[in-house]
């Protein structure tokens, strides 16, 4: 069976945008394209309430979890968001087939719990064996200075139960705002998941956030990565 | 993220699929992902879980397979899976066996630190058969355990997870890629490497939680402590994941154990001719056959 390659974009970031296109709809533009999007809001102190608005409505629109954490949880939360929205992503696979095959409303959940169980299992084996190509994007804003440790610590967490899983995995790091565009790329597409922690950049670069255009950058290195896919093939 | 039920003492839950009453006794825990309710239905006490539905159908799943392990499950019995529904919206969630006990913590709390080096006995007594099945516990928090008369019991089973895949559900403390000791990947001696050091935090709690992510500090712990000095060679080895077998480990654990008990009866005995340390003989070989039995 041809498991396919799970798509994912990893947004951490601590607030709200302040330039640019809206990120809700650069990630729904995202989803289209087949790739999920993932964010996770760091904040102080419960953070503030417009900002964790956006964080909801960025992973909504791009079919993915969101989570809002401290600084101090967040390497649990980065390894088990990426998890949960794998086999979420192989769940709406699931559940697309069940409409085709049996009527418009169904979903997984419709199905008796034996049923269930024995789909868990195959999600399950699914996940663990697909190829993941995953793009962590950080937000690298002046005020995330006082939480970038946390981020390599949670970076260096999540390539570790990445390096142990079964299939092929890709990653890439980007972060913004970038010097000379919204984004820019820190680690090109690599299968070493320790390179994420070790190249992780400690100094922040600027004041705006221009959440929306570096989600647009981030997405067209899924698009090269596939371009190359069909050369190579 | 989809809400959760939030039940309230007294309120009855009845099964989609069964049709079956619960009636919500108390809040019995509550983790990650989902909340855990003591119940009472038609076949008496019950343990409730209320997760998002894939939770529920893979953790069935692991408790289903700890049960294949042997007659006695070392986890809590599977009863069933169901749905319910309030205002709408369907709400996934499962019973067990409602398993009475302390949890591993709070039994060391109440007992002399030498009961560890007995707990990390009973823990391999568990892992022991789960890794003949092909899977590890992946999460080894004390919450996730209850001592029920002589064995450990695995309250949690969120994080079993099948060998050659990387593990579920860990908590940092006793997670040995946290502790920069090695992978995440599910085998025998990762489970083993969270045993040791659940049993190093249980005696010395602080200071493995200072040290975490520093792994040359944990042998500096081991000799902190008289309880941990009896066992060090084993707790030694097993940080070093050079234990693949759960059974290897207590096997060395009961000689290492043993060996240090006799010597110090020996030294004990040339003290013997100052007649007033007689009686610490007796109470340590008092010790030594209540240990002998407790082993057994």
């Amino acid at each position: 069976m041809n498991t396919g390659t799970i798509k994912q974009l990893l947004l951490l970031t601590d607030g709200c945008s302040n330039t640019g296109e809206d990120p809700a709809m650069m990630a729904a533009f995202a989803k289209r394209r087949g790739i999920t999007v993932n964010v996770i809001g760091i904040v102080d102190n419960g953070g503030s309430g417009a900002g964790l608005s956006e964080i909801e409505a960025i992973a909504r629109a791009g079919g993915g979890e969101s989570r809002i954490v401290q600084a101090a949880s967040l390497s649990e939360t980065v390894v088990n968001v990426t998890r949960q929205a794998m086999t979420g992503t192989i769940y709406s696979i699931i559940n697309e087939e069940l409409r085709g095959i049996l009527n418009k409303d169904t979903q997984v959940e419709a199905l008796p719990p034996a049923t269930r169980r024995e789909i868990a299992e195959k999600v399950e084996d699914i996940s663990e064996e697909a190829a993941l190509e995953l793009l962590v994007l950080t937000d690298m804003s002046a005020s995330m200075k006082m939480k970038l440790p946390a981020v390599k610590e949670a970076l260096y967490d999540l390539s570790m139960t990445m390096q142990s899983r079964m299939g092929p995995s890709s990653f890439s790091l980007w972060t913004f705002p970038g010097k000379y565009s919204a984004a820019e790329e820190q680690i090109g597409w690599t299968m070493h998941a320790g390179r994420l922690a070790d190249s992780f950049p400690q100094l922040v670069s600027g004041g705006i956030t221009p959440t929306g255009p570096a989600i647009r950058q981030a997405l067209s290195s899924f698009m090269e990565m596939d371009e190359y896919n069909e050369k190579s093939i | 993220m989809k809400s959760q039920y939030n039940a309230e003492p007294g309120d009855l839950i009845k099964g989609k699929w069964t049709g079956h009453i619960w009636r919500i006794e108390r809040e019995i825990g509550r983790g990650a992902n989902g909340t855990v309710y003591l119940v009472t239905g038609e076949v008496g006490q019950a343990a409730l879980k209320f997760a998002d539905s894939a939770s529920v159908a893979s953790e069935t799943n692991a408790l289903t397979a700890l049960e294949r392990v042997r007659g006695t499950s070392p986890g809590p019995f599977f009863i069933e899976a169901d749905d319910v529904e309030k205002e709408g919206v369907l709400y996934s969630f499962y019973i067990m066996e409602y398993i009475h006990g302390p949890m591993l913590h709070t039994f060391i709390k109440e007992k002399r630190e030498e009961w560890a080096v007995i707990l990390l006995i009973w823990l391999l007594n568990f892992l022991e058969p789960l890794h003949r099945s092909g899977s590890v516990m992946g999460d080894l928090k004390p919450e996730n355990f209850i001592v029920a008369g002589k064995i450990v019991r695995a309250v949690d089973v969120g994080g079993i997870t099948k060998f050659g895949r990387s593990v579920k559900e860990y908590t940092a403390l006793y997670d040995r890629a946290a502790w920069q000791a090695g992978t995440r990947k599910a085998e025998p001696s990762y489970d083993l490497f969270g045993a040791a050091v659940l049993i190093t935090a249980l005696v010395q709690k602080q200071l493995v939680q200072t040290a975490l992510g520093n792994k040359n500090e944990l042998a500096g712990i081991v000799q902190s402590s008289r309880t941990l000095q009896l066992i060090a060679p084993v707790l030694l080895k097993a940080f070093n994941s050079e234990y693949d077998s759960a059974f290897l480990m207590k096997k060395e654990l009961l000689l290492c154990f043993a060996k240090k008990d006799t010597g110090t009866i020996r030294r004990k005995k040339k003290q013997a001719s100052f007649f007033s340390k007689k009686w610490v003989i007796a109470a340590g070989a008092f010790a030594a056959i209540l240990l002998l039995f407790l082993l057994h």
